[in-house]
């Protein structure tokens, strides 16, 4: 069995390093790149069915990218803003019960003191992890998870 | 043996005594009889001594009056005789009374007795030179020794009659005035109340009522403050009885006695006595009962039993000289009550005020404090202090916008008692008096407490009232309303004044402590909503600034790890400078935000830039966006390079790095916010005196509104946060200060989805 990792992160230059990365990290990987809020809540019923070892997410993103036919957003979006959209996330999948299991990991640029006041509400399997050039820490934390859910992780 | 005489009496007649022998007696037994019963021992005493079965004393009906008539004193008839016509005088009485001489009777068939009939009358002159005369009553003629005995006591009879009268009287004040003294002992025990004071008043006309042989003893008094002119009975010396009406100034012999403020008694036709329910004529007395220049009530006694058959001179007198003794009574009394009363009021005031502090601040613990709680209990304290309030109401200000503040009537209790004669809004409801009360606005202007009696002033604020005060409900200098109280009394009860103020003073505080409490919440608001936004930006900063140096050093490392050039190492140092160049330009953005918190506004370093200058200036600042934006959202950024070199050889004055930072946040919003493969246009626009740099994208289109804000910090449009959600709010806001730095503008120019940016510099 592969690791299946969903990483969410809306900006592409980081996106495109993380996925290269972590596809060295674990060749044998299947990695979902979601690059807004709106994508995110989108595939959840996707990820019910083929639910993933462990979520990556960014905490401050983007709800959509302009389009002529944007939808509105929900109102906790609208309200929450996307400062910490991240956690939106996180609280959609803990409240899941199909979901609910899977770790996530927030991956960003922000201090782990900044996060604490709103992480400590979410009752879910989580891990933060800076970002950094040295993308060792990440790939150790997604193994660490993942084996801890119950799935077995091959390099 | 004379019929009526005793056996020991015509034992002393059968020795003929004389006149030495019974003045000591007479002395005697009237120092040792009851002080009412004087004159008529004395007249037994003389009807003994001359030896006749009864005497009649009498004196000049009314003083002043042509021709005189006489009128009973006292008189004594022995036993089983009777007067058939008690107040008439007989001829033998009247020719003496009027020729001032002894009259015996010659025709002795008929008198006003039974029995024994008039034999012989004495003229009697009294201290005061007033006329009198004495009428012996017997079976035979008067003996020369009882005539000799008789003519003797009549020269000491009118000072003994002074001595009794003076003696009775006296007694009677002194009674009286044990009674009040005993009973003004007692308020420190006994409630203060009108039943306490009936009592001890009706022991009083209790004691005159016999002294003087009424029927009937009243006392008037009025109740201070009273908006009527009546004078109530208080206390009566016949108990069960019907209640007397009230006496009404001016109006029968009582009116009279209250309106002249003299002691009047009813002798002749003179008087109207009609008004008198209980009066029959010469049967009525009264006399003012007058503390000061006021008059307090009045003292009435009617009816009388047994002789004279009227009140006299002398009785008026002595109920004259009660009546000052009840004066001092009742006024004593009254003040005792109105410091009771005020005392009450004051205990009441301070419960009042507890309860209504800790409704205050319970309410003020509220985030939406119930006002009206607090002005019920208000109004509540002030009419549970101040018996005689008819209303009470609470007129806030309202600022409305305009300059001179207006009253609007917030609260008002329902009206009590038929006085108020005016339905009031009841709680809580709108007004629904079209003009505020001229004294309230007056309050309000002056900020002082104010107060009518004058019935024309309380008709033209529009309620049926005795008094009326608004008092200011303020803190310093601020207004904040008019308390509003009115009552039915002619006069502001003793402490409403003060309770007033003090009731305006309270609802001030509570009022002033709401509003600043609501400034206070506000202010807290706000400074959570900066020190949110403010760690926002910091988080923003952080990623903005983080995530390109990351990124920039991972490509550069991947460049080093590579170990060759090749088009993909040019690639990513394009790239890597792409996000140097970015993660200076937030370096910068946070220095100028930095700068621009403390309100130090950015300084330029000045200097002349060629088209050619702007168009590599440009080129980069693009190259640098393209680079950076997702290549699947295909967004191109296209510099018109001709556009820009139309400023030929002019030059525009600008700070190099300050138009880096300018045009690069302008094409980043352009970046986050255009749509789907769409191209921004980069050109340039020349005037006279200035040349625009032009940067026109297609994405999320802007109000009028937002065109308007755009350039206020923190400022995000509500498609952009609706869309994207990204974003501090803080590039335009920048690039503005920026600009304006360097004498130039930034101007928005939106037509549908299409938005075009202005960057205009001041040619050199």
């Amino acid at each position: 069995v592969k690791p299946f990792i969903v990483v969410l992160e809306d900006d592409h230059l980081q996106e495109d390093l993380l996925k290269d990365q972590l596809q060295r990290a674990f060749p044998a990987a299947r990695i979902d790149t979601l690059v807004t809020e709106q994508e995110f809540r989108e595939r959840l019923a996707d990820y019910r069915r083929d639910q993933p070892d462990v979520f990556v997410m960014d905490v401050m993103l983007r709800w959509a990218f302009p389009s002529p036919h944007a939808t509105a957003p929900p109102a906790e979006v609208d309200s929450g803003g996307y400062q910490r959209a991240g956690f939106r996330c996180a609280e959609l999948i803990f409240q899941d019960r199909d979901l609910r299991h899977i770790p996530v990991i927030y991956y960003t640029i922000l201090e782990g003191g900044d996060l604490e006041p709103d992480a400590r509400r979410l009752s879910g399997n989580t891990t933060h992890v800076r970002k950094s050039k040295d993308h060792e820490y990440l790939a150790r934390k997604i193994r660490e998870l993942a084996r801890s859910s119950g799935s077995p992780v091959s390099h | 043996v004379h019929r009526g005489a005793t056996t020991t009496e015509s034992s002393e007649f059968g020795r003929s005594a004389g006149s030495a022998s019974w003045l000591p007696r007479m002395v005697h037994e009237i120092i040792g009889c009851e002080p009412g019963r004087g004159v008529e021992t004395l007249i037994r005493l003389v009807a003994l001594a001359s030896q006749s079965s009864g005497a009649i004393l009498w004196e000049a009906a009314k003083a002043g009056t042509t021709p005189r008539v006489p009128s009973i004193v006292a008189l004594w008839l022995a036993d089983g005789m009777t007067l058939a016509d008690p107040g008439r005088a007989d001829p033998v009485t009247i020719e003496a009374f009027t020729a001032r001489t002894l009259v015996m009777a010659t025709d002795r068939t008929g008198g006003p007795c039974r029995g024994p009939v008039v034999i012989a009358a004495l003229p009697v002159d009294y201290l005061d030179g007033s006329p009198g005369a004495l009428t012996l009553f017997g079976d035979g003629e008067l003996t020369g020794d009882a005539f000799d005995v008789t003519v003797d006591l009549l020269d000491v009879l009118p000072s003994l009659c002074d001595v009794i009268h003076e003696r009775r009287y006296l007694a009677l004040v002194r009674h009286c005035n044990d009674i009040l003294q005993e009973s003004e002992a007692e308020p420190a025990r006994q409630p203060l109340d009108s039943q306490n004071l009936s009592h001890h008043l009706g022991r009083l006309c209790t004691v005159i009522a016999r002294a003087l042989r009424c029927r009937r003893v009243t006392i008037f008094l009025r109740e201070p403050g009273s908006p009527d002119q009546a004078f109530p009975p208080v206390a009566d010396s016949v108990e069960g009885t019907r209640a007397e009406p009230a006496a009404r100034p001016g109006l029968g012999l009582i009116g009279r006695t209250i309106e002249y403020a003299r002691p009047l008694v009813a002798s002749g036709d003179d008087l109207d006595i009609a008004a008198d329910t209980t009066a029959s004529r010469n049967t009525l007395m009264a006399a003012p009962i007058v503390a000061g220049d006021q008059v307090l009530g009045a003292i009435a006694c009617s009816g009388i039993h047994g002789a004279p058959f009227h009140f006299t001179q002398a009785d008026l007198s002595a109920l004259a000289l009660i009546a000052p003794h009840v004066a001092q009574y009742c006024g004593n009394w009254l003040h005792r009550r109105t410091i009771s009363a005020e005392n009450t009021s004051w205990l009441r005031l301070a419960a009042g005020i507890t309860a209504f502090n800790k409704l205050a601040s319970e309410q003020l613990a509220r985030t939406q404090p119930d006002d009206q709680r607090i002005f019920r209990a208000a109004v509540q304290t002030v009419q549970d202090v101040i018996p005689d309030c008819l209303g009470c109401e609470v007129h806030r200000v309202d600022a409305g916008g305009s300059r001179a503040p207006r009253l609007n009537l917030t609260y008002s209790s329902e009206a009590t008692g038929s006085v108020a004669g005016q339905a009031l809004p009841p709680d809580g409801e709108k007004p629904s008096r079209p003009a505020p009360r001229p004294l309230a606005l007056s309050v309000l202007q002056s900020s002082r407490q104010k107060t009518t009696t004058d019935p024309d002033a309380i008709t033209r604020e529009g309620v049926h009232a005795g008094w009326l005060t608004c008092s200011p409900i303020h803190v310093g200098g601020q207004p904040y309303g008019v308390l509003g109280v009115f009552g039915c009394r002619a006069t502001v009860p003793a402490n409403a004044l003060q309770v007033c103020e003090i009731i305006g003073d309270q609802l001030g505080l509570y009022l002033h402590l709401r509003q600043a409490l609501s400034r206070l919440q506000e202010t807290r608001v706000k400074l959570q909503a900066t020190s949110r936004s403010q760690a926002e930006a910091l988080e923003d900063l952080e990623h903005q600034l983080g995530g390109p140096l990351l990124i920039a050093t991972q490509r550069v490392e991947f460049v080093i790890q590579h170990g060759r050039v090749d088009g993909r190492t040019e690639s990513q140092l394009r790239a890597a400078r792409g996000l140097c160049r970015k993660a200076m330009r937030v370096a910068l953005s946070a220095g100028v935000f930095a700068a621009l918190s403390k309100g130090v506004p950015p300084t330029p370093k000045l200097e002349s830039l060629s088209g050619d200058d702007l168009v590599r200036l440009l080129i980069a600042g693009a190259d640098d966006t393209q680079l950076l934006s997702n290549p699947r959202r295909r967004i191109r950024f296209e510099v018109e390079r001709d556009e820009i070199r139309r400023l030929g050889r002019r030059l525009i004055k600008a700070d190099r790095s300050f138009v880096e930072q300018c045009v690069g946040n302008v094409l980043d919003n352009a970046a986050k916010y255009s749509y789907e493969d769409t191209a921004v246009e980069i050109r340039g626009a020349a005037t006279d005196d200035s040349f625009a740099v032009t940067v026109t994208s297609t994405g999320l289109p802007m109000s009028p509104v937002d065109v308007d804000q755009c350039l206020r910090r923190n400022w995000r449009g509500s498609a952009a946060r609706a869309a994207t959600g990204e974003g501090s709010g803080l590039g335009l806001w920048i690039a503005d200060h920026l600009m304006r730095s360097m004498k130039g503008t930034i101007r928005v120019r939106p037509v549908q989805d299409s938005t075009t940016v202005l960057l205009t510099f001041p040619l050199a």
